[in-house]
């Protein structure tokens, strides 16, 4: 299948008072047609800043240089001018943002709001565009769509609005879907229903989606294909069940060792609960990274050794589909 | 799962657990309920809508010429039947000037609070949107503005241009934008971080309407507020011109009769008192709804 989505070698770095910081360094991968792309990491690993670049939504002003290729079908849309750009975004390349409370205008009605991206992208009449936010709601299961369209944002909870958000995303039939952490801000019963609509989305339009989230207990259950970023690099990258399975940088494995194990049983008898594992430090500062000779996990990892600190790993191909940015995994 | 349970429940409207609150209200709209339980704000509108009927109607019953003399000078109020203000001090009808001068002063109030407004908006909205280079450069303009002499700047500007209405309304809109600007500026700073800036941005919205139809909106509640007040600041901006004798000497307005009686107000203190007092009034009533209007927008405020 062809490719949808193709990323060459992105390279962003920004202006800041520290000089000039590396964010994100030489980030690749592909996207095809229908499939889910999880991207793993903590915060400040570059994930919410991978998909900023690709929506082309950075401040300028923050911006020294952004190198490489982003394919979107044949496009690269780096290379586009602003206007041409536009006419994708929202339209064929779509996104959810992380807080659903405060990524909605509170001054306008959500039927207003839906209507105007459709209006925005589609050559139709208000009163069409009005029917279609109403299937859109009801596609997204908020009940009694028809009312709904005249509520306000600060009328709905959380779980509602976010509905709204992906009804909007989805209104012009995507090809791609970018979902940064589009659950952090929901409670966990609320979270297990959006991803089911994200499921059933993309199964029905083929949509591919990008599911940005720290949470590797979401992407073993919804994604294809897993890229894990530390420090604004993809330190690792494979099929699922392969960094589940044998992950092989010690970031990707410690983060695994993250997820919680609850032991009903266990705990039933009386057993104290197994104490949640975690990382020991912190991601290091933008403006330490750009002055590191070595790897940027040096610093955290269990199994660090000399040329951690002196030589900056390459990407090592392990298999046809899976890649790792560690120098044990020299030979 | 979830999904398809959600679809079947708005099938069947008897589930009260799926029921929405039935109002639904925009923000303008609820602003509106709380300023009209606001007992002063209410005054204040009613004291404004006495004094635009006045002005507007009260030609209709009473429509004599402000610039006629018609009986002596210097008679006090209720004194000679038919002059029920009393005279000036050429003996032209008080009752009269007030009437017809209450146009002229809330005409020019509020077509430079208007003009205030847009300028300062406007500038504000461009300056803080854009930032960087443009925002120096705007800013740089506001603040010119700002520190210039407001009175003798609009005095210059009207004794150039000849003291008409029209010269009147543009000198006072001209030097009094500077604070509109920087409110919409800071407010412009403040939402276009916010993210459904950004989400807009992600529907493919151009700088143009998201400016316009995104930021502007949620901006409006503090200018709303500031263009009421500088209705006020017009009015009293208007008085003191034709008091330093620099009002349009064709147009009565109660500035021009407080500026032409102020050298007799030892002998005759009316003539200067009773427009004095309605600017008052209208000052103090558009204050009133602009503290409303404050406590609407506010939700803060509110709870108080």
């Amino acid at each position: 299948m062809a490719d949808l989505l193709k990323i060459e070698n992105l390279e962003l770095k920004f202006n800041t008072r520290h000089g000039i910081v590396k964010v994100l360094d030489n980030i690749s991968f592909t996207l095809k047609p229908g499939e889910i792309f999880g991207v793993a990491g903590e915060s400040g690993s570059g994930k919410s800043m991978t998909a900023m670049a690709l929506m082309r939504l950075i401040d300028k002003k923050l911006i020294h240089s952004i190198q490489g290729k982003i394919f979107f079908r044949d496009t690269n849309l780096l290379e586009l001018p602003e206007k041409e750009f536009r006419k994708l975004r929202g339209n064929k390349i779509a996104m959810i943002f992380q807080e659903p409370m405060t990524s909605l205008n509170p001054v306008f009605s959500i039927g207003f709001q839906i209507t105007e991206t459709l209006l925005l992208h589609q050559n139709l009449k208000p009163k069409e565009a009005d029917e279609k936010a109403i299937d859109l709601l009801a596609r997204v299961g908020l009940p009694d769509p028809k009312k709904r369209l005249k509520n306000y944002p600060h009328e709905l909870s959380g779980g509602q609005r976010q509905r709204v958000m992906i009804a909007m995303a989805i209104s012009c039939r995507p090809d791609v879907l970018i979902a940064d952490e589009p659950t952090t801000a929901l409670d966990t019963t609320v979270q297990a229903q959006i991803f089911d609509l994200l499921l059933d989305i993309q199964q029905e339009l083929n949509t591919a989606i990008i599911l940005i989230t720290h949470d590797m207990g979401v992407l073993a259950q919804m994604a294809d294909e897993i890229a894990v970023m530390y420090a604004g690099r993809i330190v690792e990258q494979g099929l699922r069940d392969q960094i589940l399975d044998t992950p092989e940088h010690p970031y990707t494995q410690s983060l695994i060792a993250c997820i919680p194990k609850v032991d009903v049983r266990a705990e039933a008898a009386g057993k104290p609960p197994a104490d949640l594992s975690e990382i020991a430090g912190v991601v290091p500062p933008l403006a330490e990274l750009s002055t590191l000779k070595g790897c940027s996990f040096a610093g955290r990892c269990p199994k660090v050794f000399d040329t951690c600190s002196t030589l900056k790993p390459p990407h090592f191909r392990l298999n046809k589909t899976q890649t790792a940015a560690c120098h044990l995994l020299e030979k | 799962m979830n999904v398809k349970n959600n679809s079947k429940n708005s099938k069947n409207p008897k589930n009260p657990k799926k029921s929405f609150s039935e109002k639904t209200q925009s923000p303008l709209k609820e602003a509106w309920s709380v300023f009209i339980r606001n007992k002063s704000a209410i005054a204040g509108l009613f004291i404004l809508g006495a004094i635009i009927l006045l002005t507007l109607y009260g030609q209709l019953f009473y429509g004599e010429d402000p610039f006629e003399i018609k009986w002596l000078p210097f008679t006090s109020p209720g004194t000679e039947p038919g002059f029920l203000l009393g005279t000036d001090y050429l003996g032209r009808d008080l009752l009269a000037g007030l009437i017809k001068g209450g146009g002229p002063t809330l005409a020019v109030g509020f077509s430079a609070a208007t003009l205030t407004t847009l300028i300062g908006m406007s500038m504000g909205a461009f300056a803080g949107f854009f930032g960087g280079k443009i925002d120096a450069f705007l800013v740089k303009i506001t603040e010119f503005f700002q520190v210039l002499p407001a009175l003798l700047f609009a005095m210059v500007l009207i004794a150039v241009f000849s003291p008409k209405v029209i010269t009147i309304v543009l000198a006072i809109g001209m030097v009094s934008w500077p604070a509109t600007a920087r409110l919409t500026r800071t407010e412009f700073l403040r939402i276009r971080e916010l993210e459904y800036v950004t989400a807009a941005r992600s529907i493919g919205m151009n700088n143009f309407r998201i400016m316009f139809s995104v930021i502007l909106p949620n901006a409006l509640p503090p200018l709303i507020v500031s263009a009421t007040l500088s209705v006020g600041i017009a009015i009293l901006f208007e008085s003191g011109l034709s008091f330093l004798g620099l009002g349009d000497p064709n147009v009565m307005s109660w500035g021009l009769m407080i500026g032409s009686n102020r050298n007799y107000i030892l002998e005759a203190w009316w003539p200067v008192a009773v427009p004095g007092v309605f600017i008052f009034l209208t000052v103090l009533s558009v204050s009133l709804i602009g503290d409303g209007l404050t406590d609407a927008f506010n939700p803060k405020l509110r709870e108080r």
